[in-house]
Order: C-alpha cells, then sequence, then structure tokens
C-alpha cells in the first residue's frame, strides 16, 4: 500500500477517493431507488384504501377477488332477508331462484365446471350481442315491409274485403271487430264459421249509426 | 286443446310490432316451422322471398355457425387456464410441504419423515 501511495502519490489517493465516492453514490441511488419503491407501493396501499369495500368493510374484503364475491353474496342475502323481514315469508324473493346453485358447495367437479361455464360466457358475449342486433334489424325490416301482409292475408283468410281491413286498422268500431275476433279464435270450425262472422260483420255494419 | 289452436300461435309469430316480429326472425332463425312465417308474405309477392333468403344466408348459415366455434374455443382457452392452475397450485402445495418437512434445509427427505 505504501508502494502504491508513494508511487502514485496524491493520485494514489484520489483513486482511493474516487472509488469510496462511487461507493457512496451507489448507496445513496439503492437508498433513493429503496426509498421510490417503498413510495410506490405506499401509493399502491393507498390506492387500495381508497376502494369502496375498503371503505366499508376495511382491508378484509379487498385483496382477493374470492372475498370480494363473498362480500357481494353477503349484501344480496342482506337484502333478501330485509325483504323477507318486511313483506313477510311468503314474498318473492330473487334468492329463491338461486338455490339450485347449493349444489356448487357439495360437488368440486360441479363448482368447477359452474365456474369454467361463467368464464366462459363474458367471451361469447359479443357475439350474442351481435347476433341479437342482427335479428332486431331484420325483425325492424321485416315491419317496414311486412306490417300490412298479416292483416291483407288474414283478411283473406276470412274472405273479408279490404275495406273491412281497412276500418278494423282505422280503429274504428274496434269492440265490433274485437268481439269478431274472439268469437272466430273460439269457433274451431274455420271457414263456414269465418263466413257467417263475416256476414254477420256485415250486418252490424250496416246497422252501425256511424 | 283449444287454448293451443292455430290462430293463438299465428298471433305470436306476424309483423305488426317488435315483439312479435322479434319472435318471428328468431323462429326462422331456428328454421323450426319457418314456412309459416315465409309463406304468409310470399303469397302476396315472391319478391318478399328476397329478404328471406338474405335472412338466412347472413344469420342462420354464417352468424349461427360462428357462434358453435367460439364457444369451443372460449371453453377451451378456459379448460387450459384451469387446467394449468390447477397444476401450479398442486406444485405450490408440494413445495410448501416439502419445505416444511426439510426444516433444516438439507434439500432431502429421509426415510422416516
Amino acid at each position: 500500500m505504501r508502494r502504491k501511495t508513494f508511487g502514485g502519490g496524491v493520485g494514489g489517493n484520489s483513486d482511493d477517493r474516487s472509488i469510496v465516492e462511487e461507493a457512496e453514490n451507489k448507496e445513496k441511488k439503492k437508498k433513493k431507488k429503496e426509498e421510490k419503491e417503498k413510495e410506490k407501493d405506499k401509493g399502491k396501499e393507498k390506492d387500495v384504501g381508497d376502494d369502496f369495500l375498503t371503505s366499508c368493510f376495511g382491508h378484509v374484503f379487498s385483496k382477493i377477488k374470492l372475498e370480494r364475491f363473498k362480500a357481494f353474496a353477503f349484501l344480496m342475502f342482506a337484502l333478501d332477508a330485509s325483504i323477507a323481514f318486511e313483506r313477510g315469508l311468503g314474498a318473492s324473493r330473487f334468492s329463491r331462484w338461486l338455490r339450485p346453485l347449493y349444489a356448487t358447495v357439495w360437488s368440486s367437479e360441479l363448482r368447477r365446471w359452474a365456474t369454467l361455464i361463467l368464464r366462459t360466457v363474458p367471451e361469447i358475449w359479443e357475439l350474442l350481442v351481435l347476433l341479437v342486433t342482427t335479428i332486431g334489424v331484420f325483425s325492424v325490416i321485416g315491419i317496414l315491409l311486412f306490417s300490412k301482409v298479416s292483416a291483407i292475408e288474414t283478411s283473406r283468410e276470412r274472405s273479408e274485403p279490404l275495406s273491412v281491413t281497412f276500418v278494423r286498422h282505422t280503429n274504428h268500431t274496434t269492440p265490433n271487430h274485437t268481439a269478431q275476433h274472439s268469437t272466430t279464435q273460439h269457433n274451431t270450425a274455420q271457414h263456414s264459421t269465418t263466413q257467417h262472422n263475416t256476414t254477420q260483420h256485415n250486418t252490424t255494419n250496416s246497422t252501425n249509426p256511424i | 286443446m283449444d287454448n293451443y289452436s292455430g290462430d293463438e300461435l299465428d298471433c305470436w309469430q306476424n309483423f305488426d310490432n317488435v315483439p312479435n316480429a322479434m319472435m318471428a326472425i328468431y323462429v326462422l332463425f331456428t328454421s323450426e316451422n319457418y314456412p309459416d312465417i315465409m309463406t304468409t308474405p310470399m303469397k302476396i309477392n315472391e319478391n318478399y322471398s328476397y329478404f328471406f333468403i338474405i335472412f338466412l344466408l347472413t344469420v342462420m348459415f354464417f352468424l349461427g355457425n360462428l357462434a358453435v366455434p367460439t364457444l369451443y374455443r372460449a371453453f377451451k382457452n378456459n379448460h387450459h387456464k384451469e387446467a394449468l392452475r390447477g397444476r401450479i397450485l398442486e406444485r405450490t402445495a408440494l413445495l410448501a410441504a416439502f419445505q416444511l418437512l426439510d426444516f433444516e434445509r438439507r434439500g432431502y427427505l429421509d426415510r422416516d419423515r
């Protein structure tokens, strides 16, 4: 060490100092990183602490999804119990429809398949929405195209003239036509009875002062 | 039997309002009794058949068949994930049991333990 210090002179001391300074700087950087990580962890804890469930139940129901589900189930059953308490035991409670799910408590295999199905449904949700939307669009187009077709066809089946159909759709003399429609529904003998009803309908129209 | 006569069935399968029209389109989609819905407008005008042809091509032959593989793929992926999760849980439990038994940190277990 003496040779080095002697040979190096002031430069050797400066090297030692620089090494020590570098080590100190590294230690400072490590401390800063650790402090930053601690601050981040504190921030995460704050975010978790701002959660609604933690504000209500503390840190009991916030860490695991299963615990959150238990909290949700607990709230639902509390709501159901409050309904039963207010309206009586004979009231319609929604928990009765969920009682088949108790079977998942006894069978682990059934519980596994039930969770599998529940996880599968959200992935096909978009396709179901697309299907229902398509059916809705085609139904609206069908209404625009065929809304008058059924009326015309029923008038043909009942051998009614189109003028009678027009009167039916203008909502004038509605009680007469609804009564006639009910009589035609109750009669199983189809064609003869409809002809009879149309003749009766014509007579009612003729006697109608309006 | 009078309650299920043809008149009451036909009163649901028409295009008079949106719910009945959606029910009729759904029956058409399932291809059960679709002639009951299709023949009535075609008696008025045969050009109305294009509506039903377009619907059957787009919805029944395309979207209907698209639903099954999508459901199968999602179910298969979830099944694989569930199996992997079970395997990880099993290995973790075995490692925890090994660490509890190997409290001397030797890396192996005797036959007595």
